[in-house]
C-alpha cells in the first residue's frame, strides 16, 4: 500500500513540476482527482508555487519527506499529524515551510 | 530553484523550522491549520504562532524552546555539520522521549556530483583550503555511529550504493528522482547489501582514513537514517 501511495505521489509531483509558474501564479489545478492524503500534499505544492515558483526543488523535498514519513508510520508507530516537528536545514535563508507539508502526510 | 548554501560560516545547522504545539487543532490533510488566510495576492503566509524559525543558528546552539520534538528531520544536511557529535547531542536533547529522527545524508563530493569521491583524495588542509570545509566527509558507518553515541536507537537504515544520475549542468537530475521508487534510490537495505562499485586502485588513491575502509563503505553515496530517542 505504501509503495502504491508513494508511486501515486510521485506521479502527482511529476505532473506538478511542469506546471510550475512564476511567482504569483495561482492554483495550478491537477488534471485528476486527488483525495485524502494526497490532497494535503497538493495544497502544499500549490501554496509553494504561489509563493515563489520553486516547485521543482520543493517537490523533491516533499517526495523525500513523504518517503521517510510514510515508511516510519507502520514500523515505528509514529503519528505525523499533530506531531511537534523540528526541521533542520543547511541554508541560512529559510524560505519554505516544508514542515507544514507533513500535515498532508 | 532555491539556492542552497554549500558551506556554513561556523558549524552545523543554520536553519530550523519548528511546528509548535499543534496537537489539539491540527489533523491530517488540513494544511490550513498552520497557514493564515490568503492575502490580496492569493498568497498564504505561515501562522507565526505555530511556526518558529531559528535560522540562522548553529544546530548545537538551538534553544530549549525548540525542544520536545516528536519528529526531527533533515535532507542533505548532516554531511555539512562541522561538529556532528555536539550537533547530535543537542538534537537528542531537543527530541521528546520516543521521538523519531529521519535524516538523509548525501555522502558525495558536492563540488562535482559526477566525481563523487574526489574529495577523499585530499588531505584535511587541502580540502579546507579548496572548499572551506563544505562537507565533513564522514562515511555512512561513522554517521550512524554518531547517532548511537548520542543515545539514539537506530530503527532503520538504507543506503544509496549507486552514483545518482546527474543533469547536464551537474546538478541532481530531479525528475529522475521524482519518478523513481524508494528502493530504486535507496537500494541497499543493509550494509551487507551494498554493491561495491569502487575499485581497489581507486581506494588506493584516497587519503587516510578512507584508503583503509571497505569498498562497500566507500561505495555508499548516501545513507538514510531513522533513529529514535528511547522512551523514558
Amino acid at each position: 500500500m505504501l509503495e502504491a501511495l508513494s508511486a501515486r505521489i510521485a506521479r502527482l509531483l511529476v505532473s506538478a513540476a511542469p506546471r510550475a509558474e512564476p511567482s504569483g501564479a495561482q492554483n495550478p489545478t491537477p488534471a485528476f482527482d486527488v483525495t485524502g492524503q494526497e490532497a494535503g500534499v497538493f495544497a502544499g505544492l500549490n501554496d509553494l508555487v504561489n509563493r515563489n515558483g520553486s516547485v521543482p526543488y520543493s517537490a523533491l523535498f516533499v517526495r523525500r519527506l513523504l518517503e521517510g514519513a510514510l515508511a516510519l508510520a507502520p514500523d515505528c508507530g509514529v503519528r505525523i499529524a499533530g506531531a511537534r516537528v523540528l526541521e533542520l536545514g543547511s541554508s541560512p535563508r529559510p524560505g519554505l515551510p516544508l514542515t507544514c507539508l507533513l500535515l498532508g502526510a | 530553484m532555491i539556492p542552497i548554501e554549500r558551506s556554513l560560516p561556523e558549524s552545523s545547522c543554520a536553519l530550523a523550522l519548528l511546528l509548535l504545539g499543534s496537537r489539539p487543532e491540527v489533523t491530517a490533510g488540513r494544511l490550513n491549520a498552520v497557514c493564515g488566510p490568503r492575502d490580496d495576492r492569493g498568497m498564504r503566509t505561515l501562522d507565526r504562532e505555530k511556526f518558529r524559525v531559528f535560522a540562522p543558528m548553529p544546530g548545537e546552539e538551538l534553544p530549549d524552546e525548540a525542544g520536545g520534538a516528536d519528529l526531527v528531520f533533515s535532507f542533505s544536511v548532516l554531511e555539512h555539520v562541522r561538529r556532528p557529535r555536539e550537533f547530535l547531542r543537542r538534537a537528542f536533547e531537543l527530541t521528546a522521549p520516543g521521538g523519531v529522527h529521519v535524516h538523509t545524508i548525501d555522502l558525495r563530493d558536492h563540488r562535482d556530483f559526477s566525481r563523487p569521491l574526489e574529495f577523499l583524495r585530499m588531505t584535511a588542509d587541502e580540502y579546507e583550503a579548496a572548499t572551506g570545509g563544505s562537507e565533513n566527509r564522514l562515511r555512512s558507518c561513522e554517521q550512524i555511529e554518531l547517532f548511537r553515541e548520542a543515545g539514539f536507537e537506530i530503527l532503520a537504515t538504507r543506503w544509496m550504493d549507486r552514483v545518482p544520475s546527474v543533469a547536464k549542468d551537474g546538478t541532481t537530475a530531479l525528475l529522475d528522482w521524482y519518478a523513481a521508487r524508494v528502493e530504486e534510490i535507496w537500494t541497499a537495505g543493509s550494509h551487507g547489501e551494498i554493491h561495491p562499485w569502487v575499485e581497489d586502485s581507486t581506494r588506493a588513491s584516497f587519503e587516510a582514513p578512507w584508503r583503509s575502509m571497505s569498498l562497500e563503505e566507500l561505495s555508499a553515496m548516501g545513507v538514510l537514517v531513522v533513529a529514535r530517542r528511547p522512551a523514558e
